[in-house]
């Protein structure tokens, strides 16, 4: 993402916390609310796997908690809050972004990436993930009251997507003065299966902007994941500034994105995380990570990531099979 | 243009643009002008076609759908007292988010167009383990237990129900159908659910096929 070359196709899968979790034998709540243990995980998924980015940080859902929405906590799967946390104008309009050290949940996040970046930062890529501003507002005032301010109350989406997108900037520096080196930040409800084009210029951008800009500003590589059926906002996401890479669904074929892009952009991924990486067998993973080096590869600038995050019940040998393709396919000067 | 079809033309276009409020006063204009609530029935029905073939088409997103779903609920609120007897002909669902997942966007347009299309539906909202989507189609004698599911996650609690099912004896007796973006047939058929949705149009029309099946009623 610094425009250098590399010796292979580097690998990211975005694993989220349930595969780490279940790779170290720990709970997801335990991952989440424990620095040590959020950090132990994550080294013992590096030695598994050996990919060479880990990310880690609040997901979308735990962002009420800045506003003291508590979420609850599974041992198993994600954090999980049913209530948004914003239900009125006033509220929305009066309430200020809080320190995300001050916030328990994000305290042990940010603990965690320095934990994680004082032992493995010389050699991997650290990076902070930083959910996206409007899947941070579908957390913060419910689907409900984001689709209704779409079509008859525009102020009220713009004042979410105003809150949402400081409390992104504050996080993401929080990670990066932890020792993160990069954000990755998806927003699948400013995608096209939320937002038509138009809406997307109006609302999302000038969101996406002001975040990427202040992470550039912050010293950071930037990862921008559109999400959910990208191909009628391809031109707008060019369009994004401050955007190092670009990571696309497998909703989109990523030889067309290579060609529509450029040999010079950076691109990740785009391994189906469903059919492939869940359902599919090790060799089923080989083959498609091989087509995607094929297809948009060849001139480097390429990072290997499934289409999304890693479902949280992905078999962990179809994980070590895409580090291993990566290895076998991904080798400059390619085959 | 009679009465009649001038207000039920002004429905639907109310349910085509999105407007809840609109069409609500329509519904009531429309009871109060003596139109059998089924004829409304059937143009709300396809004005809901409307927004649905424009949403395939891309001249419509998801706001859109949403609010011509919110405009639809808002008509059959004022319809509903008035389709006693009439109403659920169709079948009875039970409808949920599984455990775990508090995405409801997809399941809730399903509800409305369900509704809309004469089912009875009894939606226990989200994160709802399998045996109360079991203990629930039981005490209501359903047809159907829908799921929905937007994280991959929880899908596994799919084919949880579908054993919980199994092991009160009900596989068979009380149909599974699913549906959710990260699903797919080759999931559906994995788990043994007896139907996949992709999408509200979808649902209704294995739905039908469903209760035909259940009630022995045909193919």
């Amino acid at each position: 993402m610094r425009g250098r070359e590399t010796d292979f196709v580097p690998a990211e899968p975005c694993l989220d916390s349930i595969v780490p979790a279940r790779a170290a034998g720990v709970g997801v709540d335990q991952f989440y609310l424990d620095p040590q243990v959020c950090a132990q995980a994550l080294l013992a998924t590096h030695e598994m796997f050996g990919f060479d980015g880990i990310q880690l940080g609040c997901g979308s859902g735990q962002y009420p908690e800045l506003f003291g929405g508590q979420c609850a906590y599974p041992e198993d799967s994600y954090p999980i809050r049913e209530e948004p946390v914003f239900t009125t104008r006033a509220e929305l309009d009066h309430a200020q972004v809080p320190d995300p050290h001050q916030v328990p949940v994000f305290r042990s996040m940010i603990e965690a990436t320095r934990l994680l970046s004082g032992k493995i930062g010389d050699e991997v890529a650290i990076g902070a993930r930083t959910p996206g501003t409007f899947n941070v507002v579908r957390a913060l005032i419910g689907v409900d009251a984001l689709l209704r301010g779409l079509a008859t109350d525009p102020g009220l989406v713009h004042r979410a997507a105003e809150l949402a997108c400081e409390c992104l900037i504050a996080a993401g520096k929080a990670y990066l003065e932890a020792g993160a080196i990069y954000v990755h930040y998806p927003d699948a409800v400013s995608s096209p299966a939320f937002l038509s084009p138009r809406q997307y210029r109006e609302f999302a951008m000038p969101y996406h902007a002001r975040f990427f800009t202040a992470m550039k500003a912050a010293g950071a590589l930037t990862v921008y994941h559109p999400c959910g059926g990208e191909y009628p906002i391809l031109c707008e996401v060019r369009q994004v500034p401050g955007v190092d890479a670009y990571h696309f669904s497998e909703l989109v074929d990523v030889g067309v994105a290579r060609q529509i892009y450029g040999p010079e952009a950076v691109l990740w991924g785009n391994v189906d995380p469903h059919v492939t990486m869940l359902m599919g067998t090790p060799e089923d993973v080989k083959q498609e990570v091989a087509s995607i080096i094929g297809k948009a590869g060849r001139t480097g600038n390429l990072v290997m990531c499934l289409g999304c995050s890693t479902p949280g019940n992905t078999p962990l040998e179809n994980l070590k099979a895409m580090a291993q393709a990566c290895h076998e396919h991904g080798r400059y000067p390619l085959a | 243009m009679t009465n009649e079809q001038r207000v039920l033309e002004e429905l639907s276009q109310a349910i085509i643009k999105g407007q809840p409020e609109v069409a609500r006063a329509k519904t009531q204009e429309s009871l109060d002008q003596g139109v059998d609530p089924f004829l409304t029935i059937q143009a709300m029905q396809k004005a809901m076609g409307v927004v649905g073939t424009y949403y395939e088409q891309k001249r419509y997103y998801l706001t859109e759908m949403y609010m011509g779903a919110q405009a639809v609920q808002a008509a059959s609120e004022v319809l509903r007292p008035h389709l006693k007897g009439r109403a659920g002909e169709a079948g009875r669902i039970i409808l949920g988010t599984v455990r775990n997942d508090i995405h409801d966007v997809g399941k809730n347009l399903v509800r409305i167009v369900l509704e809309a299309n004469g089912f009875e539906v009894h939606d226990l909202g989200v994160n709802i383990p399998s045996h109360t989507f079991v203990e629930k189609a039981r005490e209501l004698d359903a047809d159907i237990i829908g799921m929905s599911s937007l994280m991959t996650i929880s899908m596994p609690e799919m084919e949880k129900t579908i054993k919980t099912l199994a092991e009160a004896g009900l596989a068979g007796e009380i149909l599974t159908m699913v549906g959710g973006a990260p699903l797919s047939q080759a999931f559906a058929d994995k788990i043994g659910a007896d139907a996949y949705a992709r999408d509200a149009a979808e649902a209704v029309r294995a739905a039908r096929s469903l209760v035909r099946r259940r009630r022995g009623t045909g193919a």
